[in-house]
């Protein structure tokens, strides 16, 4: 069974009949274990999809299904449930507390688990040295750099090692070098741990690592192609 | 979500938003603390009012129309009894504890004594007095005293100016004013035990004391193993004489402060009084009782044994109990309504604080909703905050009167001049009114916090998270 099947999803935002149609017919399948970049100009409708996919925005018409069940059909707490054990999300924004250190930023999924997470101190020090911020646990955010903060939205998705993966990457704010790394980050992730990782991007160069690429353009699938990653960007 | 985390995360954003919270909390923490210290103080009053002057637990049955006749008793008139056979009907009725019945002198006495302990000696025109049995006024006494009928304990020696009686007796002569020639001879006798009320001490310790620059009876009565004895002329006063018999000075000795005593007079004990009445106001004054007090099992039963009693054709003398009793709660209304005007204004408040932050936390909330909580988990971390603010206002008005309290008594007991029944305590924290006004100050502020729980939750989270920083 495919990890997602998408048919027709469309979304408007909107009056239903004039509103802006930021997702139009779109109908693919993702299949477990794949590394996808999603790619899209600003204004695309990349962040719509990804909010659909990580079940946060139910309101769509057309068919998702995530582990062959409908999202659309889940109760709220259902909903919930499922990002809280399936995906990992890294935003746009980093949507960092400022006023917690790293470590608190990190561990804030394990709150919602139903269950006390065993090892929780052990696990955000992984999940910390994974990102390359070893020993920066006790800092506050604002004393972190751009790519330092994705770090650290990244590893709080990592946190519990959920399968998926979806990150909405600002690589704009970041330089080429810090862009790169973090790129490689998620192709290790995905090569070595076994995660699937779906981005989405407007950069052309992200691309590069990734084994399937879609295109999106005013919300319409223009381009679906599997390719062989590069070794470096 | 599990409580422990949401215990850790409502701690931590108490702690983040410290500031803003506390001035939100302030105006519960006031209105808590008026809140307790008015219903402290009303309830400290109710206990003065109505446990002290107008005691709820009891009333007088009087005979029918003896409003005129209890003022002509002082004069020497002999007013309309009630029969012992009335006594022991009131004592069957339903809800009652227990009876006391009072005779009342029927004729007039007057009185002076106190020289040793205010150094000259204090005297009143009438002294009205009364008997009761002896066994309701046995706990009240001072050690050693006996508060029955001295004729039958006293030598009845032969006493003259010149032969003075034994230690503890006094002469009394056959009459007052004493014929010059030839000498007098009394009989020793011992003096009457005397009880007073603890109203007429706080009167006299309260108005008289103060204004006459003697010391307070409270005190010295109780300290002063002797008692206090007093010159008591009876037959003779004022307003007139007796009827019949013929005056004479006896010696009454103060013997304890009693609830069951009078409110303003001296209390003996049933039989001197039975004796006494026959003596100088005859046999009919002697049979009946002029007034008796009924004792209920609980104040809720006084309309039903009131009831009771005017079936009887006895009358219930009203105390005004129940007319304090009303102001008092009036007064109690009126300043709880304007704590709980407090309490709502401040809640408002609160409930516009959280609805600010959430506004600006929209981002955070939708983070949160992306990492496994539920709807029911925003809405609980909101209440959480909302349910620790009230827990820590709460606390600290409740502290906050307290110490007030605190202060307010201090300040009476030192400042204000002595007055009749000045508690020594004004306020009355009992665990019911702490327990009430705190869980009214946590339930304000949870209630506050129930529309922006509310909206908190219904944050939509992909949109919450587009307009993130
Ligand atoms: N909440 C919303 N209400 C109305 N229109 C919206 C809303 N969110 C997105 N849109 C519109 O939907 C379209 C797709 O937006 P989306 O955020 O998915 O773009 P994007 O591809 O993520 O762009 P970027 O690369 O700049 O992040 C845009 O035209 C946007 O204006
Ligand atoms: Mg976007």
């Amino acid at each position: 069974m495919p990890l997602y099947e998408l048919r027709n999803l469309t979304r408007r935002y909107g009056r239903a009949a004039g509103g802006r149609v930021a997702l139009d017919g779109v109908t693919l399948t993702l299949d477990k274990g794949e590394l996808v970049a999603i790619l899209g100009t600003s204004g695309s409708g990349k962040s719509t999809l990804l909010n659909v996919l990580g079940a946060l925005d139910r309101d769509y018409t057309g068919e998702v299904l995530l582990d062959g069940r409908e999202l659309r059909g889940l109760t709220d707490d259902a909903a919930a449930a499922l990002r809280q054990r399936t995906l990992g999300f890294v935003f746009q924004g980093f949507h960092l507390v400022p006023s917690w250190s790293v470590r608190q930023n990190v561990a804030l999924p394990a709150s919602f688990a139903p269950t006390p997470v065993a090892d929780l101190a052990k696990r955000i020090d992984e999940a910390l040295e994974r990102v390359g911020l070893a020993g920066r646990g006790d800092d506050l955010p604002a004393a972190l750099s751009g790519g330092q903060r994705q770090r650290v939205a990244i590893a709080r998705a990592l946190l519990l090692k959920p399968p998926v993966l979806l990150c909405d990457e600002p690589t704009g704010s970041l330089d080429h070098a810090t862009g790169a790394s973090i790129l490689a980050l998620f192709e290790s992730l995905h090569r070595d741990e076994g995660f699937t990782v779906i981005r989405v991007t407007h950069e052309e160069r992200v691309t590069a690592i990734a084994r399937r690429v879609l295109r999106i353009e005013d919300g319409r699938l223009v381009d679906d192609r599997r390719q062989r990653p590069k070794e470096s960007v | 979500m599990r409580a422990a985390a949401l215990v850790d995360l409502v701690a931590r954003d108490l702690k983040r938003s410290l500031r803003t919270f506390s001035v939100a909390a302030v105006g519960i923490t006031v209105g808590v603390a008026t809140l307790a210290f008015f219903l402290a103080l009303s309830a400290g009053m109710r206990e003065v009012v109505l446990g002290r002057i107008f005691p709820l637990d009891r009333v007088e049955v009087i005979p029918p129309e003896t409003s005129v006749g209890s003022v002509l008793s002082v004069l020497g008139a002999a007013p309309a009894g009630i029969e012992p056979s009335q006594v022991g009907a009131l004592r069957r009725v339903p809800g009652v504890r227990a009876v006391l019945p009072r005779m009342r002198f029927a004729f007039p006495t007057s009185g002076r004594g106190g020289r040793a302990i205010f150094g000259r000696d204090v005297g009143a025109g009438e002294i009205p007095a009364d008997g009761v049995d002896p066994a309701l006024v046995r706990p009240d006494l001072l050690e050693g005293a006996d508060f029955s009928d001295p004729d039958a304990r006293s030598s009845h020696r032969a006493c003259s100016p010149s032969a003075a009686c034994a230690e503890g007796e006094y002469c009394i002569y056959p009459q007052i004013p004493w014929p010059t020639t030839p000498p007098q001879t009394g009989r020793c006798e011992l003096p009457i035990p005397a009880v007073v009320s603890p109203y007429l001490v706080e009167v006299f310790d309260g108005v008289i004391a103060p204004s006459h620059h003697l010391p307070r009876l409270g005190g010295v009565l109780l300290r002063q193993a002797n008692g206090l004895v007093l010159e008591w002329d009876l037959g003779r006063a004022g307003l007139g004489s007796a009827r019949q018999g013929t005056p004479r000075r006896v010696y009454a000795k103060l013997v304890g402060i009693s609830r069951h005593a009078m409110d303003l007079g001296i209390t003996v004990p049933l039989d001197v009084a039975r004796r006494l009445n026959r003596e100088y106001a005859g046999d009919d004054a002697a049979g009946t009782f002029s007034s008796v007090v009924v004792y209920l099992r609980d104040a809720s039963e006084l309309t039903a044994v009131s009831g009771a009693v005017r079936a009887q054709g006895l009358e219930v003398r009203t105390s005004g109990a129940e007319q304090m009793g009303l102001l008092v709660t009036a007064i109690t209304v009126i300043l709880t309504l304007a704590s709980v005007i407090t309490v709502i204004v401040a809640a408002l408040n609160i409930a516009h604080v959280f609805l600010s932050l959430i506004t600006e936390r929209r981002g955070e909330i939708g983070l949160m909703r992306a990492l496994g909580a539920t709807k029911g988990d925003v809405r609980a971390i909101v209440l959480g905050q909302s349910f620790a603010l009230g827990l820590l206002a709460s606390t600290g008005g409740l502290l906050l009167a307290r110490l007030a309290a605190y202060g307010c008594d201090h300040l009476a007991r030192t400042r204000l001049p002595p007055f009749p029944f000045k508690p020594d305590v004004w306020f009355v924290f009992s665990p019911q009114l702490v327990a009430g006004v705190f869980a009214f100050g946590v339930g304000a502020c949870v209630l506050s916090a129930l529309v922006p729980a509310r909206r908190a939750a219904n944050v939509e989270p992909a949109s919450a998270l587009s307009g993130g920083v």
